[in-house]
């Protein structure tokens, strides 16, 4: 589906990333997890086709060629503070040419979104404007879809329509792709995991592999080997 | 798209920047600046209580740039202290009589401080103008009294044309063609003073304008728009807005306040706008971007100025926007 090929990404005299070679499959189940400036979200962008590789290419198959089969929603709010959750959608949907569809519907409904269809963003909680930029970068009905910590500052009722959503989705085919450090989000949602560490992919492994331990990371002490002992609380 | 201006158009600050602003600039500094150039003008009072016929000649005669000339039936020495008159002319209330039978002393009374500067070249104006008629009315005069059968009215209309005077010396006079009539220019370094405040107030605008542009970058909205959508229509359309918004009130505010606006002046929002947009696609950080423009408009400030007093003349100053005025 989305293949990797010796992926690198400098920025000035920083590698970012340093020579990703991996593939992702459709229908998969898939996070990259690692400490802050791990490369994480620099691999999503780049898979997302935000950026460009300085070396190295990304290949997708002809299911990915369309120019909405890719979803993206970054870590920040990519919101218009003062337009209401309703112009935001109206918005896009207009961007995209599309009118209001089944899909659209079962997102908003699922999301809860219609209780607070008037209002701005900057009057929403923290949760439901997660929810909304959720929404914002589905609206196109995307093949695969690459969520750069999307439950950041998001309570718990948030987090399991969000879940719910996103669980749904991949029953049907959607590819999910995401950045994490919430280890009940990774149970619920992960089936892989890539570990990074310093631009490296080092390791790619099935979610029970790294909890029980059945991995071997070439640094014990690492921020990576801490971060995943943290499974267990 | 449209979409993206009514969410810049949410705020109030926008409001209270393109429609307070410009309401208060026209209420109150545009009359200020207008009184302080007129302010050039030099004020002068004329004081006739008998209220004569020579007094409207004479004032109509010397009635130019740069006085501004007030007349009063009674004599305030107050306007003296308080400004309001650089000097006061008193005329004699037997001042016509006096010039057409020859007596010329004392028929002016000439008020005046140790702060009044130029009030001597409107005395020199009003001393020709007096001669002339007191040497027309001798003229008249002699000639009648020589010739009984001339009409005095008429001698003194035409006096100097009998007395045909040789001047005293003659001076060569050349006229050069495209030279600047300075008396135009008193009125256009005002313009030049609104028409600056004016620039100063649109590059302001634009930069907060430009600001969302930061914002949107840093929240990252624009790279939403550019992922939906794999074009630059956004910033067309953010283009499109800021130049419809600056043209509209640099065409409103030039046709009210009356600036001559020579047809390179009208790229100048152009170039302002284009500006901002390359500095915000080279700075990625606002504050650096405001930093630099910020230092751009002071210093497009001071070369304008230098420019338009003639100072500098080079063609690097027009790298400085504003400065295409003066083209």
């Amino acid at each position: 589906m989305l293949q990797l090929n010796s992926v690198s990404y400098q920025k000035g005299k920083s590698d970012l990333i340093q020579s990703v070679s991996a593939t992702v499959q459709p229908g998969d189940r898939l996070t990259i997890f690692g400490p802050n400036g791990a490369g994480k979200s620099t691999l999503m962008r780049l898979m997302a086709g935000i950026i460009q590789p300085s070396s190295g290419t990304i290949t997708y198959d002809d299911s990915l060629s369309g120019k909405n089969a890719i979803g993206y929603i970054p870590q920040q709010l990519a919101l218009f503070e003062n337009l209401t959750v309703k112009e935001h959608l109206r918005f896009y949907q207009k961007m995209i040419g599309s009118k209001t569809n089944p899909f659209m519907n079962e997102m908003i409904e699922t999301l809860q979104l219609k209780d607070f269809w008037n209002k701005r963003i900057d009057e929403l909680s923290g949760g439901m404007k997660r929810k909304v930029n959720l929404t914002v970068g589905m609206i196109q009905q995307p093949k695969i879809v690459f969520l750069d910590e999307p439950f950041v500052g998001v309570d718990l009722a948030a987090k399991h329509d969000m879940l719910n959503w996103l669980n749904r989705l991949n029953s049907r085919g959607v590819t999910i792709v995401f950045v994490t450090h919430d280890w009940q989000v990774i149970h619920e949602l992960a089936d892989k995991m890539w570990l990074m560490e310093n631009g490296d992919l080092l390791h790619e492994a099935t979610v029970d592999e790294v909890v029980h331990d059945h991995i071997e990371l070439p640094d014990t002490s690492s921020a990576l080997q801490k971060m995943i002992s943290f499974h267990r609380y | 798209m449209f979409m993206i201006w009514k969410s810049i158009l949410k705020r109030k600050t926008t409001w209270v920047l393109v429609v307070i602003i410009p309401i208060l600039f026209g209420l109150v500094i545009y009359p200020t600046i207008k009184d302080t150039v007129s302010q050039v003008s030099v004020p002068i009072t004329v004081v006739d209580q008998t209220d004569q016929e020579i007094t409207d000649e004479l004032l109509n005669e010397i009635d130019e740039e740069p006085f501004q000339v007030s007349r009063m039936d009674t004599l305030d020495l107050r306007l003296l202290s308080t400004g309001e008159a650089e000097a006061i002319f008193v005329f004699n209330d037997n001042m016509e009589a006096n010039i057409l039978s020859g007596q010329t002393d004392e028929i002016i009374t000439w008020y005046r401080t140790e702060n009044s500067y130029v009030d001597g070249l409107f005395k020199e104006k009003l001393a020709s103008a007096l001669m002339s008629r007191v040497v027309r009315a001798e003229a008249a005069s002699v000639v009648t009294q020589y010739k009984p059968e001339a009409d005095w009215e008429e001698v003194y209309e035409y006096g100097l044309r009998y007395f045909e005077p040789r001047p005293i010396f003659e001076m060569k006079f050349e006229h050069i063609s495209g030279v600047e009539d300075r008396s135009a220019t008193v009125d256009e370094s005002g313009d030049h003073l609104l028409f600056i405040l004016l620039w100063l107030y649109i590059s302001m605008l634009i930069g907060y304008f430009t600001q969302f542009l930061y914002e949107w970058r840093a929240d990252g909205v624009l790279e939403r728009l550019q992922m939906v959508q794999r074009s630059g229509r956004f910033y067309l359309t953010w283009l499109i807005g800021v130049f419809g918004i600056t043209y509209s009130i640099f065409l409103m505010a030039t046709q009210l306040m009356e600036i001559p606006v020579v047809k390179w002046a009208y790229l100048i929002p152009f170039g302002t706008v284009l500006i901002y947009f390359i500095f915000f696609e080279i700075v990625k950080k606002k504050w650096t971007m405001y930093a630099w423009m910020i230092s751009y408009s002071v210093a497009s400030f001071v070369i304008f100025l230098l420019a338009d007093w003639k100072i500098i003349e080079s063609d690097w100053m027009y790298l400085f926007i504003p400065t295409w005025l003066l083209v």
